[in-house]
């Protein structure tokens, strides 16, 4: 177990490496200078050679990324070049809104995905097992800045819901920030709850038909328990894989929500600084996803593992 | 065929007489590869509505009453017989510029699928018929590939490319041109997904033993790679992408509406529900009716199309719906 642990964490290391050096590269071939487009057209050569030395624009490629990687491994991920305040500080102010997003859409996904894809197979071909079929073609086709941009502007106006403009803080008042952020995000879960739905319910459906099911059933045991414990049990992992993969996806819709409802998260913040070549930005959000990512996959691994006893993890 | 010679149903003998008895390969083959459509029309649906935005696409300057960038009428003019979905925000045509809005959406798709599925196709059998350090190293470079949420790898990749800065709406081909960097990146964003199916099936077929009866008479490795195990896996692919043809078209729609995909004027259907149209959805929803509508319908009909298409070609799924 630990020896794996330790593997899955050596390789994450490597990772964050690569993708350091990938988003590096990518912003170096942004089109524009940096220093020249925030100091303006007039600057002197004199003024924009300080301001590169003073950012850490000036020297090679290695250079620049040693110089970037020293000061992160010392925890200083360097100050914006735009805002000049430090990075870190910004993404703390920001990560709780994006995190409270992704946190609420992904419960909702998996709460509504599952269930859903359960009982739409265990009442195969019944009027509900149409209708949330139903809901999940139409879930995953309509674009989700399209419901997102209704919601801002329908409730608003017939039933005096404001969207989270002023995103408030949710351990000064709940019930408040709940009533903001539930409505958005439930939204943004339709389609990843509909991938979910569907992959659930056609792995719900093989499992039914094994032999195994069909002695639970004969040995007298409890629908319940047949489909709860025996059948669950062995459609959960790939279902659970899938919902991992649906948080990048959610991450996405994410930055798309917080750009129409305005709101102060990590999403627009990237979005600006990708264009504004602002390096330490853009690097410390790639390296928190990264982060983010692997380790669902892990814990989605590891919970492999808790469902399914034959499964060890050092396989 | 096959049924009405089976000598064990009743009414055999009769239909015999009358049923072409010797049908020419050609119609054998196009009725064996009908068959399985028969019981499944929202796959038809599907295919019928790709190829009519395919057409839309293709044929825009034919079929579009005025030109995208127009200025055709008042602002905010209700659907009348003169533009029969009404005019937007700026007095343009809100019908001609859905109807163009296709190429963007339609260009951009087939670009980034050519694109991301032959790279990863290509990556994911060489990875996995090679092995050893080859697969190790692309193994890692796809990993970095999927640390990103999507959105923020295309844009990042759009961004260092430089945007599509404008597009020539009319011929396809020169719109899918123009428009490069946007699909190329799209394109990388999809690389991962394809290589990991390819891959996997590879892997499965590379012990077969007919890839070592091709070695065995002096195949080399391309050919085996190429000619023998690749139509084998090509199920695969074609599933892999018409189950990703929805989601780019989506995605691309997404990152116009973001104001990062084609520059603002280009007609597309995320660009027209974004910016100063949004602000009209209510009072004039004719506005959003038209890219929404189509945009909608066209990702609907690319999960009909590619549902059928996995049922009738994924070997594992096989007989099982």
């Amino acid at each position: 177990m630990s020896a794996y642990l330790t593997r899955r964490m050596l390789g994450f290391a490597v990772n964050l490496v690569f993708v350091s050096i990938f988003v590096f590269t990518l912003l170096r071939l942004v089109p524009g200078d940096a220093a020249a487009n925030i100091l303006g057209q007039d600057a002197s050569p004199e003024n924009l050679e300080k301001f590169r030395e003073a950012h850490g624009l000036n020297g090679s490629f290695l250079e620049q990324y040693t110089r970037w990687a020293g000061g992160m491994l010392q925890g200083d991920f360097g100050k914006s070049l735009w805002s000049h305040t430090s990075v870190t500080s910004t993404f703390f102010s920001r990560l709780p809104i994006t995190l409270e997003i992704v946190a609420l859409s992904f419960s909702f996904t998996l709460l509504f995905g599952i269930s859903s894809g359960i009982i739409s197979a265990l009442k195969q071909n019944s009027w509900t097992d149409m209708g949330v079929r139903l809901v999940a073609i139409f879930g995953l086709a309509v674009p989700n800045f399209l419901i997102l941009t209704l919601l801002l502007i329908i409730p608003s106006r017939y039933f005096g819901y404001a969207p989270p403009f002023g995103a408030t803080n949710p351990f000064d008042n709940p019930l408040d920030n709940l009533r903001l952020f539930v409505p958005p995000t439930l939204l943004l879960s339709i389609s990843s709850s509909a991938v979910l739905m569907r992959f659930t319910r056609s792995g719900f459906l093989e499992v039914l038909r094994q032999d195994y099911i069909r002695t639970a059933r004969s040995k007298g045991l409890h629908e319940r328990v047949v489909t709860m414990r025996h059948a669950l049990r062995n459609a959960l992992p790939p279902v659970l894989t899938l919902a991992g993969l649906q948080l990048g996806g959610l991450l996405s819709g994410s930055i798309i929500l917080e750009r129409v409802m305005g709101l102060p998260g990590l999403g627009g913040w990237t979005l600006d600084a990708i264009q504004n070549k602002d390096t330490p930005v853009v690097m410390l959000v790639s390296l928190y996803t990264a982060i983010v990512l692997m380790t669902i996959n892990l814990v989605i691994d590891l919970t492999y593992a808790l469902i399914d006893p034959r499964i060890r993890v050092n396989a | 065929m096959a049924q009405q010679l089976d000598p064990s149903r009743p009414m055999a003998q009769e239909t015999l007489v009358f049923a072409p008895v010797e049908a020419s390969p050609l119609r054998r083959g196009i009725s064996a590869a009908w068959a399985p459509w028969r019981r499944r029309p929202l796959g038809i649906f599907g295919a019928v509505v790709i190829l009519l935005a395919l057409l839309l696409a293709l044929a825009a300057p034919l079929l579009a009453p005025y030109q995208p960038n127009a200025f055709v009428g008042g602002r905010l003019d209700p659907p009348s017989g003169t533009n029969l979905l009404g005019t937007n925000t700026l007095g343009q045509d809100v019908l001609s510029r859905t109807i163009y809005g296709a190429q963007v959406s339609i260009g951009v798709a087939i670009s980034s699928t050519l694109l991301g599925v032959g790279l990863g196709t290509l990556l994911g059998v060489v990875s996995a018929y090679y092995g050893g350090w080859l697969d190790l190293v692309v193994q890692r470079m796809m990993e970095v590939l999927a640390s990103f949420p999507g959105l923020i790898l295309v844009l990042m990749i759009v961004a260092a490319l430089g945007k599509p800065s404008g597009a020539r709406e009319g011929n396809l081909l020169v719109l899918m041109w123009d428009l490069r960097t946007l699909s190329v990146a799209i394109g990388v964003g999809l690389i991962f997904g394809v290589m990991r199916v390819v891959r996997a099936a590879v892997l499965k077929e590379r012990a077969l033993p007919y890839v070592e009866a091709a070695r065995t008479i002096g195949a080399g490795s391309a050919r085996i790679m190429f000619r023998h195990i690749l139509p084998n896996v090509f199920p695969y692919v074609i599933v892999t992408f018409s189950s990703l043809l929805g989601f780019i078209i989506l995605l691309e729609a997404g990152i116009s509406f973001l104001g990062y995909g084609v520059s603002i004027g280009t007609a597309s259907w995320g660009g027209d529900l974004s910016g100063r149209n949004r602000d009209y959805f209510l009072t004039a929803p004719w506005v959003m009716l038209g890219p929404g509508t189509a945009l909608t319908l066209t990702v609907m009909g690319a999960n009909f199309l590619g549902d059928a298409l996995r049922d009738i070609l994924d070997p594992r799924l096989r007989g099982s719906r």
